[in-house]
């Protein structure tokens, strides 16, 4: 079984001068613990598949299975609770909530789960010394730097142990040195965990990281698969 | 150019328009208070004015001898003044119609003989036969009524109509109906004719006028004629007509300016939103005004640009708030002309007069306090530098010094606010009370940014502990948008703060009263003209009803009340006879200084007057003190034996024993009497036997409880007006939170798509916005909590003292606060349902997505 399955993924945004397509009929097919980049032109689509197999949205047409699951027949209440225990999100902007600590934040998508406060804190701490922020734990957000954030932001979306780990363009905003702790920080936690790993890219060393690459173009997948 | 920025202004105020219309649907609710109050109360005072001048007719000057009445002689005496041209007698009495609940008919006795006031109302009926009007004259019982009463009624010429007065029923004949634009718009147009006589007779006080209306000659001085009708007719009030009508204004000036002041509040709370919208629009600009003045745009360009979108929230507010106000004024005349009749003269105001300068004030105000409100954040825009985007950093910096300024200035209006109450009283200065209050308001507002960021902090762990994760993100976000929130956790802040205050001053007031009640009306069963009721004015009460009720088995005392008016110092005061002998046995009044029994006992032994507390407070007379009061036996000289307690009305009160005002006014009459039982008599028992042996009047007999009751019924009508306007402030101020929790959410998006990703359900967002508007509501209530006892404090000390005089022992009552709470909390946690489903409908994909 596949981690990650998009037979014929369509996904149209309205706009004014009618429907945009972002993904163009995407087939794509990615194996538990595979870590694979997809890159590509910017606007080619590579973020939107990534939104829709975070559960974040839903395509237009097509189908899209994680784990085994069928996305596209999930209620609001099951995607939740999907995004809850399946995948974990990390984004280029970081996207911790600046009013919360360290701790709070690598913690809450455990307590949004139901978690117990207790064991939802102990994970946050035992994931935020796996990622280096050990010492950093009650401080507000807004006092780490660019790198720290993003480790932080990977110990989040490692809290409830996903079995898919999603990235979007998590070097993006970061110094080549941070940008190469958090890559490498990824695919040593993908192998302790043995999550699956797609990581959407502009960053040719980033993809490098990668078992697999996946080039997109015009909301399609370019030729197929390819090796790094 | 300014033009164009006043377009970048209003299109903003067109893409927000929730924000656009909840702002200035608040600055409606306020203009339209002040615009409502301000009708409804001068078309009371209007309504009354009209009266007496479609009353008074030619006459341009009066001789009013109070509910006493002038002995008809004085006519003579009149008349032989050089400067009185006609006189005329009239006599004037509310009655009772028994068929129609609750309405009453003024009777206008006339001399159909010689009046020419009677002609001119036949003269407007093609039907009346000199005939008729003899009728009038030979005939009891002919009545002549409006036009509009008839309709009214249903009332046509020959029928036979029921009417109560004096303890007794009559059937009067209607003989013809009568129109015009004098005397028909006496009373609101309720209104009857009888001939003067025949009118005496029915009231049962012959001899007597209430009224003599006098024609001066041409170029005679009012003045002097007054002065010299005043010594010949001793103890009746001289003066122009229009002189009523400016003492009735002067009376309840009072009453007015307080429920002004209350109007203003609901204004003061709308302008919290204007602030908060302009306030918003300035932070969410901040990018946009930076590049404007990067491309040359001036500070006095950018602060007209801002100013423009204040004055566009207050020029639609006002004019919907001076509409609203037209509108429901109607309904507030029905309250204020309800508690002037009740307190203080009988009036029948039914019509709203249209004053355009009304309309204009509420325009003008609104205008005003919407520029004065977004002044302040219009003048922080002004200070963008151009190009430059504020970094977090300083804007926390920023915040913070903004914060301590902004406490620092909440304490200097409690101290301000404590001087100012301090001075008002020994100035006796109203306006120095109102902006005491002002001030503890403007402290309430402005002490609420420190209140918040300390409650945030402090609620972080209980918020945790009752709602989880929720609680939490709801929490710290109150407190990171501080400069958002804390508007309108300000303007709920001040609503709560009123509303507290009010409930106090009232909740107090209305407790004193009860209290006083218990102690000062101990008499068991009371009978008075069933009229009464009906009416709101005293009637006289036949004279047997004491000797009847004496007679009855198992009555200890029996005591009569006479109630009278006269001027002291120029001023009217209320007059109280009654035997202070059966109160110092039977009942008691409260002193201020002195036990009721021995002071009531030396002003029997020494012919001592008691007065009120509102007496010595208008006058500066108190115990040992002697006045001079004119009665219609001339002038006399009075002591005060004892200063006591009294909440019946606000002009002051002289409580004499009977037999001495008999002897010094030379009037015998009584209003109702009053019965004490001796124990284990059941008095509804004793209310049942006595009934048949009143059958012959039309009486109506009222037991201890049912009197406190129905003087607490008036109490309560006389603040329900007060009710009304609370409500009002705080809804204006809970629509703040809506708009203001809408702006959140719009700034969120990217922080709730964040959660929505993470895992967070539309149910949990939608409680962390709920939670968030909950605490605004409760952050609100915590201030108005601890400001709203001050402000009480204020209101009771300050204001009640100068504008009324009474004595108003404060009492606290948890369940105030309780209901307060509830209210508010709850309020401001439905205003925030909308927002917190727009919030949970947010894709998730869009919200990331935006940057």
């Amino acid at each position: 079984m596949s981690a990650v399955v998009a037979r014929q993924l369509v996904k149209h945004y309205p706009s004014e001068a009618g429907p945009v397509a972002a993904l163009n009929g995407v087939d794509v097919s990615v194996a538990p613990g595979e870590f694979v980049a997809i890159v590509g032109p910017s606007g080619c689509g590579k973020s939107t598949l990534l939104n829709l197999i975070a559960g974040l949205d839903l395509p237009t047409s097509g189908t899209l299975e994680v784990n085994g699951v069928d996305l596209t027949r999930l209620s609001d209440t099951r995607l939740t609770e999907y995004r809850r225990r399946v995948v974990g999100v990390v984004f280029q902007f970081f996207n911790l909530l600046p009013t919360l600590t360290v701790e709070e934040n690598i913690s809450l998508p455990a307590l949004l789960a139901g978690a117990p406060e207790k064991r939802a804190l102990e994970k946050a701490a035992l994931l935020a010394g796996r990622v280096g922020l050990a010492h950093r734990l009650r401080h507000g957000s807004h006092q780490l730097s660019g790198g720290e954030m993003q480790r932080a932001a990977i110990a989040r979306a490692l809290v409830n142990d996903p079995a898919v780990l999603l990235a979007d363009e998590p070097t993006g905003n970061l110094d080549s040195r941070s940008s190469a702790e958090v890559l490498s920080l990824l695919k040593d936690l993908r192998r302790e965990t043995g999550a699956t790993v797609l990581l959407v890219t502009h960053s040719p060393e980033a993809a490098s990281t990668a078992d697999r690459i996946i080039r997109m173009v015009d909301g399609k997948v370019d030729g197929g698969a390819a090796s790094p | 150019m300014r033009r164009l920025l006043s377009w970048i202004s209003l299109r903003h105020l067109l893409r927000h328009p929730l924000r656009t219309a909840v702002t200035v649907l608040g600055v409606a609710l306020g203009v339209a208070m002040y615009v409502a109050i301000q009708l409804a109360s001068r078309s009371a005072v209007a309504a009354f004015n009209d009266s007496v001048e479609a009353l008074a007719g030619r006459a341009n000057l009066q001789v009013s001898g109070g509910p006493a009445g002038v002995d008809e002689t004085r006519l003579a005496v009149i008349f032989q003044d050089p400067a009185v041209s006609e006189v005329w007698p009239a006599l004037e009495r509310l009655v009772a119609l028994p068929g129609e609940a609750g309405a009453s008919l003024l009777v206008v006795g006339m001399d159909f003989y010689s009046d020419p006031r009677v002609a001119e109302l036949a003269g407007g009926s093609s039907r009346v036969t000199r005939e008729t009007l003899l009728e009038f004259l030979v005939r009891p019982g002919c009545i002549a009524v409006s036009a509009s009463a008839a309709a009214r009624f249903g009332w046509k010429p020959g029928d036979r109509i029921r009417v109560s007065t004096g303890g007794r029923t009559r059937i009067l004949t209607v003989k013809f109906l009568f129109q015009g634009d004098s005397l028909a718009r006496a009373y609101g147009g309720d209104v009857g004719v009888m001939d003067i006589a025949s009118a005496q007779e029915m009231l049962g006080t012959p001899g007597r006028v209430d009224r003599f209306d006098i024609v001066l000659r041409d170029g005679a001085s009012t003045g002097a004629a007054a002065r010299r009708i005043a010594r010949a007719v001793p103890g009746a009030d001289v003066a122009p007509p229009a002189a009523r009508g400016k003492r009735v204004e002067a009376m309840t000036a009072s009453f007015r300016m307080n429920l002004l002041a209350l109007a203003l509040v609901a204004l003061f709370v709308g302008s919290f939103l204007i602030f908060n919208s302009v306030s918003l629009s300035v932070i969410q600009r901040r990018r946009e005004t930076g590049i404007l003045r990067s491309v040359g745009v001036s500070r006095v360009q950018v602060l007209g640009m801002f100013l423009s979108e204040s004055a566009a929230y207050g020029i639609a507010g006002s004019l919907a708030g001076a509409a609203l106000g037209v509108a429901v004024s109607s309904v507030a005349l029905e309250s204020v002309g309800q508690t002037v009749s009740s307190l203080y003269a009988s009036v029948r105001a039914t019509r709203i007069v249209l004053e355009p300068a009304v309309l204009a004030e509420g325009f003008v105000l609104g205008v005003a306090a919407s520029l004065l409100s977004g002044l302040a954040p219009a003048l922080e825009a002004a200070c963008v530098s151009p190009g430059v985007a504020a970094r977090e950093g300083s804007l926390q910096q920023d915040r913070r010094r903004r914060l301590a300024g902004v406490t620092v200035c909440a304490f200097a209006a409690a101290g301000l606010a404590a001087a100012a109450a301090d001075r008002a009283l020994r100035a006796g200065s109203g306006t120095l009370g109102f902006l005491s209050a002002g001030l503890v308001l403007l402290a309430a507002a402005l002490i609420a940014p420190a209140v918040t960021v300390l409650l945030s902090r402090i609620l972080a762990v209980p918020a945790r502990a009752l709602w989880g994760v929720e609680g939490v993100v709801a929490a710290r976000w109150l407190a990171r948008s501080l400069e958002r929130t804390a508007v309108v956790i300000a303007a709920l802040a001040s609503a709560v703060t009123m509303l507290i205050a009010l409930n106090m001053m009232v909740g107090s007031f209305r407790r004193t009263v009860e209290v006083w009640l218990d102690q000062s009306v101990r008499a068991d069963v009371f009978v008075e003209p069933a009229s009464r009721i009906q009416t709101g004015s005293y009637s006289e009460l036949p004279p047997q009803v004491p000797g009847i009720l004496k007679r009855q088995p198992g009555v200890a005392a029996v005591d009569a009340l006479r109630w009278n008016t006269a001027t002291v110092d120029g001023r009217p005061v209320d007059i109280f006879a009654f035997s202070l002998e059966t109160q110092r046995d039977h009942s008691a009044l409260v002193f201020l200084t002195g036990e009721s029994r021995e002071v009531l006992d030396r002003a029997v032994r020494n012919g001592y007057v008691l007065v009120s507390e509102t007496f010595r407070n208008r006058f500066g007379k108190g115990e040992g003190d002697v006045f001079e009061v004119v009665t219609p036996l001339g002038r006399k000289r009075l002591t005060i034996g004892g200063v006591f307690y009294d909440y019946t009305g606000e002009q002051g009160l002289i409580v004499i024993h009977r037999p001495l005002y008999a002897r010094l006014w030379g009037d015998s009459a009584i209003n109702s009497a009053a019965a004490y039982l001796r124990s284990g008599v059941d008095p509804r028992e004793f209310r049942r036997r006595l009934q048949p042996q009143l059958a012959t009047y039309d009486l109506i007999v009222t037991l201890n409880g049912e009197l406190k009751q129905r003087a607490l019924g008036i109490f309560d009508r006389t603040f329900a007006i007060t009710n009304a306007l609370k409500v009002v402030a705080v809804a204006i101020a809970v629509m703040g939170v809506l708009t203001t929790l809408a702006a959140l959410i719009i700034q969120r998006q990217r922080e709730i798509g964040v959660l929505r990703a993470v895992g967070a359900s539309r149910a949990q967002l939608a409680r962390m916005a709920l939670i968030e508007s909950g605490l605004i509501g409760m952050f609100g209530t915590v201030i108005g909590a601890l400001c709203g006892p001050v402000l009480a404090l204020v209101l009771i000390r300050v204001i009640n003292r100068l504008f009324f005089g009474w004595t108003i022992i404060p009492t606290v009552q948890p369940v105030w606060f309780l209901e307060a709470a509830v209210w508010v909390i709850g309020a401001s946690t439905l205003a925030g349902i909308g927002p917190a489903r727009y919030a949970a409908r947010l894709s998730p994909a869009e919200a990331v997505r935006q940057e």
